[in-house]
Order: structure tokens, then C-alpha cells, then sequence
């Protein structure tokens, strides 16, 4: 009883929240002029015709002119049976806008996480273990350096470098080549490096501060008087 | 650099070393003549756009940068060439009396594609019957056909327009430009109405129907990363040599792909490394894309123009009593405050032109012969011709403004006048000209202005619109949000004293359309300009005029008198500075360049 009735509990919960957060945001984008009508009226009125009619006519075929409580029952139903509807600024369902996306999104976030999860520690642990060496130094400076530098810019400067001066790379996103090949590789590596250096830093930090807490520990003392061939960085992680 | 419509800010000629090659408006004959070698066809042309296009359906784009993505594809009822001659594409639009009923004849050799058959008249009176004018609609050139406009068959390939009233430049306000679209396709949603059916249609969305209607075929529309096209080897105008010799075997390219790339170094990297044949340079860049042997710039004229607009309104000139924008006097001196001449050159950097009055200098309708005061230039700029007219203006009101002897602008009170200037957040060039026109206001006219950045959108609602009185109905006019009512009676949320966040559009093929700027009671009027001249009775005769000659001696006058009232500081017309590949023949340095795109080639 106890155990079950505390998760049917926080599902119960976890529902009433989702449904107050989807309601305000419902909230605030009615409560929010719409772009749409706003330049539909501006253009009207520009073009010397009424804008008030142009208004009444955008609102109708946006659908805004239904009654308020009409309009929220259908954003609720919609949101929670996946009818997300048309998305009016790619002209497609909003689910085949999502899948579409992902394909490309896929191709880079997979090993910018790989990589993050993995030399972020790794950098961490090394530089705990070399606490103060030039090595250290060094990992700490990279580390802040990519946390430091937005990605957008840091992004530009390495376009600049390898796209435009060395020509390694190319400047303008193929679609067409394929996800396993090398020109997709090639034209995969700046991005994925930017996005690893902005995000190792904070998780390299954690990691060194860690690992150097244990650098001391009884366990890790114990195991070095014992002759342990390893690094008391190995043992700390 | 190819030429400039007036690197030195006029496009008068001059010694300078970037003026104005050819003329503006491109006089020269659009087909070059003799014997004219056809090009091979093969290899991309290659563009980039800096955001996604929301839809590609002919039937409800309103945005310009889908225009140009849906005319690769599919053409229009007609277009404009070089010196403003009107070039039938799908149709010829003419006319024998006078401007009411104009009749168009429709192409033979127009096919559609995905089975839909030939192109006839039928096609084009439906689509404006059933649909333009339709009340479920809602196309985006649904403005363009009201109820008054009849639209008749005459034939399989003829149909006519009667307009309510003649209008000799009817075909230049592109009220009759319609796209093809079957009607077949369409009778299915006119049968239900159902205008979001017609908007999420596939074959407008992907543009599966357009035949041998465009130069190319819309192959992929990838929503974030751009489009790729086929070249269309049936294309209908290579049986248009008449207008173009290089329409023979046109297009000459054997794909076409336009790319969506959001950073403006990218885009110019991608022109530098040659990844592109086309991107827009900013003005500080020119000359250095400009010297690269793979690029050349052209500098084309446009348009939309650089405003300082005064608030007339009840709530503007917040420096003390009255208002002085609303004197005509005060306007003048003000005018004679910015050197239009600095500004081109310092914050456009030569890529502009001067503006004086609502037309650009190479417009048609410029009144070249009539005097038209150059406010801002020679003896109409400087300390001098603006402290005078402001003298006379304040000597004209009952409020007690001065000049004291540092030449400061005093109200009553004794301080010196303070007004506000807004330009929209992040614009560099916009904030550039603010801070140069505060700085000219301040040592010519004495009056100190403080520069505010704000974000367009809440300018436009907490400012530029007015709110509509509740008593709206008892006013002389209340025209919505744009002219809420009398100057005295409407005005915004907040107060403002000048901004130079909009820039507009003057309509250099058709003058008739800046009616709505220069009307006290028009749809837009949010300055609340009272013209001191008899604009109702010109206007008037302007939409009346029976020959192009009448209009042009009317429009003319208009333009001397909005130069002479000043009813906003008119400043400059920026150029557009286009990049392309140094090896794509094609582009000109007029107003009309790219009516000719499928005859674009890459030489060898």
C-alpha cells in the first residue's frame, strides 16, 4: 500500500503541476499580442486600406476570434492527446517538424554528450592528481576559457580560421551528405568541438574538486602504503 | 566595385570616384542587342537567405524573401524591367481607355504540372472570383481584389479587369499580379471553404504544380536549412527571345540551391570562399569584398527611405507649451539642421543617396524640372538658415521660446528645449544616425535631444499607435490604431518627440500609393501631419488624371510641396549592396535588377 500509493500520489501530483504550468503558459501567450495580426494591421494601414477590418479578418483565420474558453479547452485536449497542431512558421505539423529536426539534432548532440561525460571527468581526475603542475594549470584554463567564451562567437572565430583562411572545413551546413561519412565528420567536427568546450568546464571543476577531496583520504593513503601500483587519482574516482 | 548609384550621396553626376554608372532606374535596353552568344547550361548557382521562410504557398506568402523562393519556381503575371517597362510574363495587361477595363492576354504555351493540364483565362478569373475575392479565404492578395473589381472570361486565353474608377498605373501598384494556380486544385477547398486546407495544401506548400511555369523545379524544402532546385527545361519564356535573346535555352543552370544561413559572418565567408554566389554586405565591408578577384559588389538602389519623424501629435514635443513640430517654419529649420550630406557619407558610407521629397532622385516621377528645396544641402544647411526659421516659427506662437546668446533653444521657463529621439535596439546604423542627428540639432537649432533605444515592436505599440478614444465616433475621423482621430484628440499610449525607428516605403513605380502618408484623416497618419497645403484636391486630381503626363505635372507638384512643408526630416535612401560571384553574369546596378534571373549565367 505504501509504496504504491505514493507514486500514484506523485504521477497525481505531477499531472496537477504539468497542467497549471501548461495553463499559464496558455495564459500568457493569449495575454500576449499577436505578431501575426499586429503586422496584418500595420501592412493594411499602410496600404491605405482599414486596419481594423484587416485585424477582424487575421484574428478569424488564426482562430483568435473564439471565445476564450473555447480556445483553452482546445489548447489542453491538444497538448495532451500529441495534436501539437500546425506550426505556422514552417508550415508543417508541429510532430513532423520535431522528427525532422531531430535527424539533424541527433547527429551532433549524441557525441557532444559522449564526449562531454567523458573527457570532463577524465580532465577533472587528471588535474586533481597533478594539483598545481603546469598540467593543471593548463586543463583549468581550457576549461574556463571554453566556459568562458560564448559559443556563438567562439564558433564565428573557428569558422573564420578552418573555413574561411584554411578552407578545411566548409562554411555552410550540407543536409545532403550522408550521417556516416567523412564530409559529415569534417563538417561536424567545429561545431561539436565548440559545444564540448563550453560544457566540460563546470563538469571538469566538480570532477577535479572531487576527486582532489579524496586525493588525502584514509582509503586512498591505505592503498598507496600498500604499494598499489595505481595513481591515487584511479583510486579516488 | 561595378559602379555606385552615388557613393557621394546625390546621384547627380560628379567627379566623385563612385558615382553612377548607368542610371538608377536602368534606361538602357533590357536585351542586349545584335547577335548574342547562348550560354552553356550546367553547375548550381548557389544563394543564401539569413532566416527560414514561413511558408512557400504562393497564395498566402506575404514575406519577400519566400517571394524570390517561390519565383524560382513560379512566375508571376508580369514583372518590370529596366526603365520601368512593364514585361509580360504569364499575361499582357493593356488597356485602351484610359485605365478602367484592362484586358490580359494569357500566354498559349503555359502548362501546369501533377496533371493539371494547360493554363487558360479560366484559371486566372476563378482563382480571383472564388478565391481572392471570397470572403473565407483570406489570401494575402485578397486587399488586391475587392468587391468592386470584376474580373470576366473572354476568352480561353483573354479575361478582363474593370476597375471602379480608372487607374492609368494599375498594373504598377501589383494589384493585378496574380500567380498561377489550377483551378482544379483549388475547387475542392472553395466547394467547403476551407481556407486552412488551402493554406496547408501540399502541392501550394511544395510547389508540385508548377509546370513549365518557373525556370526551376522545387526538388526539396528542407523547413530549417533551405531549398534545392532542378533546372526546368521546358521553361515557357525561352519562346520569349523577344524580350530577351538569352531566354532561348534559359535557365542555365542545372540546379539551384538556396541555403538558410543565419550569421552574417558566415554568409560573407561563405561569398569569400566562394560556397555562395550571392550574400548582402554590410556597408563597412564593401570595399573589401569589393577588392577580392572571386567577388563583386553591386550597389542597388532602393526604395524604402531613412525618416526622422516629428510627433505632432498632442502628446509630442515635450520640451515646454504647444508643439513646434506643428509649425511649418519650425520643420523647415530643423531641416536645415542635419547635413544630409555628412550622413550619407559618415554613417552610410557613401552607400546612400540624399533624400529631399517622397521619391528617390531617379525615380520618373521625380519633379526634375520644379524647384525643389534641398533642405540639408548648400545654403539650406547650417546654424544660420535654421536658427532663422526657427526664429520665425516661435514668433508665430503664443508660447514665450528664445534664443539666448550661446544660441540655445529656451522655453518659457528658461531652459533649454529637450526632446527625445527613438531608434530601435541593436541596430547599429540606426543608432549611428540618431546620435548624428542629436548632435546636429544640438549645435545648429540649439536644441538638446536625448537618444533612446527601444525595441521596434514596443515602440510601435506603446508609441506609434495611437489609442482609439472611447468617443470615437464623435470625432471628424478615427481610422484605427494608425490614425486614431484629430491630432488633438488621439494620441498614444506614451509621449514621443521624433523617432527613427520606421523606415518607408515610397513606391518610386507607383506615387499614387503615398497618398496614405500625406492625408490628415488616412488609415496612417500616426505623426499627425496636417499638410499646409491643399493635399485632398491634388491627391484628388492625381487619382483622377487621365494621361500619364497629367499625373506626372500633378505628382510633381505634390513632391515640391511635401519638400517645401517637411512633414518629417527626409534623410537618405540606403543602397542595397549585393555581393555576387565575379563570374555570374547577370546582375545591374538598377532598381530592377533580377527581373531577368533565369537568363543568369556563369561564364567561363
Amino acid at each position: 500500500m505504501g509504496m504504491e500509493w505514493y507514486i500514484v500520489r506523485r504521477v497525481a501530483w505531477a499531472a496537477i503541476v504539468t497542467f497549471i504550468i501548461v495553463s499559464i503558459t496558455w495564459g500568457l501567450l493569449t495575454a500576449a499580442p499577436n505578431p501575426q495580426v499586429q503586422q496584418a494591421v500595420t501592412q493594411a494601414a499602410m496600404d491605405g486600406e482599414n486596419p481594423a477590418e484587416a485585424e477582424e479578418r487575421m484574428e478569424a483565420q488564426l482562430q483568435l476570434d473564439r471565445p476564450l474558453h473555447v480556445r483553452f479547452m482546445d489548447y489542453v485536449v491538444g497538448v495532451y492527446t500529441l495534436e501539437w497542431g500546425w506550426s505556422n512558421t514552417r508550415n508543417q505539423p508541429v510532430t513532423s517538424a520535431l522528427a525532422s529536426a531531430l535527424y539533424y539534432t541527433v547527429q551532433y548532440s549524441v557525441p557532444w554528450t559522449i564526449l562531454t561525460v567523458l573527457i570532463g571527468p577524465i580532465v577533472g581526475v587528471y588535474s586533481a592528481a597533478n594539483q598545481y603542475s603546469w598540467k593543471d594549470h593548463a586543463a583549468t584554463g581550457l576549461a574556463f576559457f571554453g566556459y568562458a567564451i560564448p559559443n556563438f562567437f567562439f564558433g564565428i572565430i573557428l569558422l573564420l580560421i578552418f573555413g574561411v583562411q584554411l578552407r578545411w572545413i566548409p562554411i555552410v551546413y550540407q543536409t545532403d551528405v550522408p550521417m556516416f561519412s567523412v564530409e559529415n565528420v569534417i563538417q561536424l567536427t567545429i561545431p561539436i568541438f565548440v559545444l564540448v568546450t563550453g560544457s566540460i568546464g563546470a563538469i571538469m571543476r566538480v570532477s577535479r574538486n572531487e576527486s582532489a577531496e579524496y586525493a588525502n583520504a584514509d582509503f586512498v593513503k591505505t592503498a598507496k602504503a600498500k604499494g598499489s601500483p595505481r595513481t591515487g587519482s584511479t583510486h579516488a574516482t | 566595385m561595378a559602379g555606385c548609384t552615388g557613393g557621394d550621396g546625390t546621384d547627380t553626376a560628379t567627379d566623385s570616384p563612385t558615382e553612377t554608372e548607368g542610371d538608377a532606374m536602368g534606361e538602357d535596353t533590357p536585351t542586349p542587342e545584335g547577335e548574342v552568344e547562348i550560354p552553356e547550361v550546367g553547375g548550381t548557382y548557389n544563394t543564401v537567405t539569413s532566416s527560414p521562410v514561413d511558408t512557400l504557398n504562393p497564395l498566402y506568402n506575404t514575406e519577400a524573401g519566400a517571394g524570390t523562393l517561390i519565383g524560382y519556381a513560379l512566375d508571376m503575371g508580369y514583372t518590370f524591367g529596366p526603365g520601368n517597362e512593364v514585361i509580360p510574363q504569364l499575361y499582357d495587361l493593356s488597356t485602351d481607355d484610359g485605365g478602367k477595363v484592362w484586358t490580359a492576354k494569357v500566354r498559349e504555351n503555359l502548362e501546369f504540372g501533377a496533371g493539371y493540364g494547360q493554363v487558360t483565362a479560366e484559371d486566372f478569373v476563378y482563382l480571383v472570383q472564388e478565391v481572392h475575392q471570397s470572403e473565407w479565404a483570406s489570401t494575402s492578395a485578397q486587399n488586391s481584389w475587392p468587391s468592386e473589381v470584376t474580373v470576366e472570361q473572354t476568352g480561353e486565353f483573354e479575361f478582363q479587369i474593370e476597375l471602379p474608377s480608372a487607374n492609368l498605373l494599375y498594373p504598377q501598384t501589383y494589384d493585378p499580379l496574380l500567380y498561377p494556380i489550377p483551378k482544379d486544385l483549388l475547387k475542392p477547398y472553395v466547394d467547403e471553404e476551407d481556407d486552412k486546407g488551402l493554406q496547408e495544401d501540399q502541392e501550394l506548400l511544395e510547389l508540385e504544380f508548377t509546370g513549365n511555369l518557373g525556370a526551376y523545379t522545387l526538388e526539396e524544402w528542407n523547413r530549417s536549412s533551405g531549398q534545392t532546385y532542378s533546372r526546368n527545361e521546358d521553361y515557357y519564356m525561352q519562346e520569349a527571345t523577344d524580350i530577351n535573346q538569352l531566354f532561348e535555352n534559359a535557365p542555365y543552370f542545372e540546379t539551384l540551391e538556396s541555403r538558410v544561413v543565419q550569421e552574417q559572418a558566415s554568409r560573407l565567408g561563405a561569398l569569400e570562399t566562394g560556397e555562395t554566389d550571392y550574400a548582402a554586405v554590410p556597408p563597412e565591408r564593401v570595399e573589401e569584398f569589393d577588392s577580392l578577384d572571386n567577388v563583386e559588389v553591386y550597389l542597388i538602389p532602393q526604395p524604402y527611405n531613412e525618416v526622422c519623424v516629428y510627433n505632432m501629435r498632442e502628446n509630442g514635443w515635450n520640451a515646454g507649451p504647444g508643439n513646434l513640430f506643428r509649425e511649418k517654419k519650425f520643420r523647415q529649420g530643423l531641416g536645415c539642421a542635419v547635413d544630409k550630406q555628412a550622413l550619407v557619407e559618415g554613417v552610410f558610407r557613401g552607400y546612400a543617396n540624399v533624400e529631399y521629397t517622397w521619391q528617390p532622385r531617379w525615380s520618373t516621377w521625380y519633379p526634375s524640372d520644379a524647384d525643389v528645396p534641398e533642405y540639408g544641402t548648400g545654403d539650406l544647411y547650417g546654424q544660420e538658415p535654421t536658427q532663422s526659421r526657427i526664429k520665425e516659427a516661435i514668433d508665430n506662437v503664443e508660447y514665450d521660446y528664445s534664443y539666448d546668446g550661446q544660441g540655445r533653444l529656451l522655453n518659457p521657463e528658461g531652459d533649454q528645449c529637450t526632446i527625445t529621439l527613438y531608434h530601435s535596439a541593436g541596430q547599429n546604423t540606426e543608432r549611428s544616425m540618431a546620435e548624428f542627428i542629436a548632435q546636429e540639432f544640438e549645435q545648429n537649432a540649439g536644441i538638446a535631444v536625448e537618444v533612446n533605444a527601444i525595441q521596434g515592436s514596443q515602440f510601435s505599440q506603446e508609441y506609434w499607435q495611437q489609442e482609439v478614444p472611447e468617443n470615437a465616433d464623435e470625432l471628424e475621423w478615427s481610422n484605427g490604431s494608425y490614425n486614431a482621430g484629430p491630432r488633438d484628440k488621439a494620441t498614444s499610449a506614451n509621449p514621443w518627440d521624433m523617432t527613427v525607428v520606421f523606415g518607408l516605403n515610397t513606391y518610386p513605380l507607383n506615387p499614387l500609393t503615398a497618398e496614405v502618408f500625406f492625408q490628415k484623416d488616412s488609415f496612417y497618419n500616426p505623426y499627425g501631419y496636417y499638410p499646409s497645403w491643399d493635399a485632398e484636391t491634388l491627391w484628388e486630381e492625381a487619382n483622377n488624371a487621365e494621361s500619364t503626363e497629367e499625373l506626372n505635372d500633378i505628382m510633381s507638384e505634390i513632391f515640391v510641396n511635401v519638400a517645401d512643408d517637411q512633414p518629417m526630416g527626409m534623410l537618405a535612401f540606403p543602397s542595397s549592396r549585393s555581393g555576387y560571384a565575379a563570374d555570374i553574369n547577370g546582375p545591374a546596378e538598377n532598381f530592377f535588377s533580377g527581373w531577368d534571373f533565369p537568363a543568369w549565367y556563369r561564364e567561363e
